[in-house]
């Protein structure tokens, strides 16, 4: 395990939060989202390195083998990062087609009023 | 010099800063103090398990048999739930005009696609072939097969490819595959001296790992399709 590895993996997850909740563009969001999920693998990453590793490929018996858990764990990471990424960048194409705005307030602004219009 | 006027930024903006700041010292400061024990091997109990095994001469079909095998079954879910949800709203979606959908017209992308597409084809199929033997696996060679035909899709338009690859059986294929991996899966839980250790002790996993290349390949064309075919309309 990396200590510096690990920190900076953490501040990336941070600089990500923060993007995802303070940023307004439904696109700079999905980025901010991208940037956890690829912190999330570093970190994986990083808390199982160790050096002298070998991977257990080939014969039986490899002393000192990596750890294939974390593998199997990143690489789900990946496929969901890549299933949740398609699904709201769609989403984002339903939102633009009926408000024509990338503006997170905007939408919620104009959603609100169908909402209230609706009440009446 | 920079310019540290606080004043610039509204109470909400420097309130989810503060908790962001604290959760990063917070988790590093546990990490570091808690980290005296050497690695973490979450693992090495289930890999000392292998060796003991009958019938397995290769360690990692024995890590993936053992528990990678039900990972991907899970990926392959959540996979085909993103592409189910492309693949309606596509359906709801009408269809534009073909302007977006032309071509690029330029000579070298149209000839290293032409040279490239059976080089990364191949490089997919061997990738999902040879899963239990190296690293790879049927999901790596299906979305490298995917992206090779992307590539193809961006040289010579999108219509046509998707005419020449018959979309309607391939989305049947794919949820006959999903249905056919699963239960693979399931009687490997009650017979998996037949399903893991058979057939010289390879068992089904060359089927297996090319059923889910295929699946992957599949969704990720509908997925990349889509976005290939509706760009420029944000």
């Amino acid at each position: 395990m990396t200590t510096l590895g690990t920190a900076i993996a953490i501040i990336t997850v941070g600089i990500g939060a923060l993007g995802l909740i303070l940023k307004k563009n439904l696109i700079m969001k999905l980025l901010s989202l991208s940037i956890i999920n690829t912190s999330t693998i570093l970190f994986f990453v990083m808390v199982v390195y160790t050096p002298g590793d070998r991977a257990p490929i080939g014969e039986l018996g490899v002393t000192q083998m990596a750890d294939p858990l974390p593998q199997a764990l990143v690489l789900t990471a990946v496929v969901i990062n890549f299933g949740v990424l398609a699904l709201s960048l769609l989403f984002t194409m339903v939102l633009v087609k009926r408000y024509h705005t990338l503006d997170i307030q905007k939408i919620e602004v104009s959603v609100k009023r169908e909402f209230d219009e609706e009440k009446l | 010099m920079i310019d540290l006027n606080i004043s610039r930024f509204t109470p909400k903006e420097l309130y989810t800063f503060a908790v962001v700041c604290i959760f990063c010292v917070v988790t590093i400061v546990g990490l570091a103090l808690s980290s005296g024990g050497g690695t973490l091997r979450v693992g090495t109990k289930h890999i000392e398990g292998i060796s003991n095994l009958a019938n397995i001469s290769n360690s990692v079909y024995g890590v993936y048999g053992m528990y990678r095998f039900y990972d991907t079954l899970f990926e392959l879910l959540v996979f085909s739930t993103a592409a189910l949800g492309i693949t309606l709203f596509s359906d709801m979606q009408s269809t534009r005009g073909s302007d977006s959908t032309s071509s690029v017209e330029s000579h070298i992308v149209d000839t290293s696609a032409s040279f490239l597409y059976p080089i990364i084809a191949i490089f997919g199929i061997y990738l999902a072939y040879s899963a239990h033997r190296g690293p790879g696996g049927g999901f790596a060679g299906g979305v490298i097969v995917g992206s090779g035909v992307l590539l193809l899709a961006i040289a010579i338009g999108a219509d046509v490819i998707g005419e020449r690859f018959y979309e309607e059986t391939m989305k049947k294929v794919e949820y006959l595959i999903l249905i056919l991996v699963m239960a693979i899966v399931i009687t490997g839980l009650y017979l998996p001296e037949i399903v893991y250790q058979g057939n010289g002790g390879l068992g089904f996993i060359i089927l297996v790992n090319m059923a889910i290349g295929t699946k992957v390949f599949i969704g990720t064309w509908t997925v990349l399709h889509f976005f290939v075919k509706h760009r420029g309309e944000l």
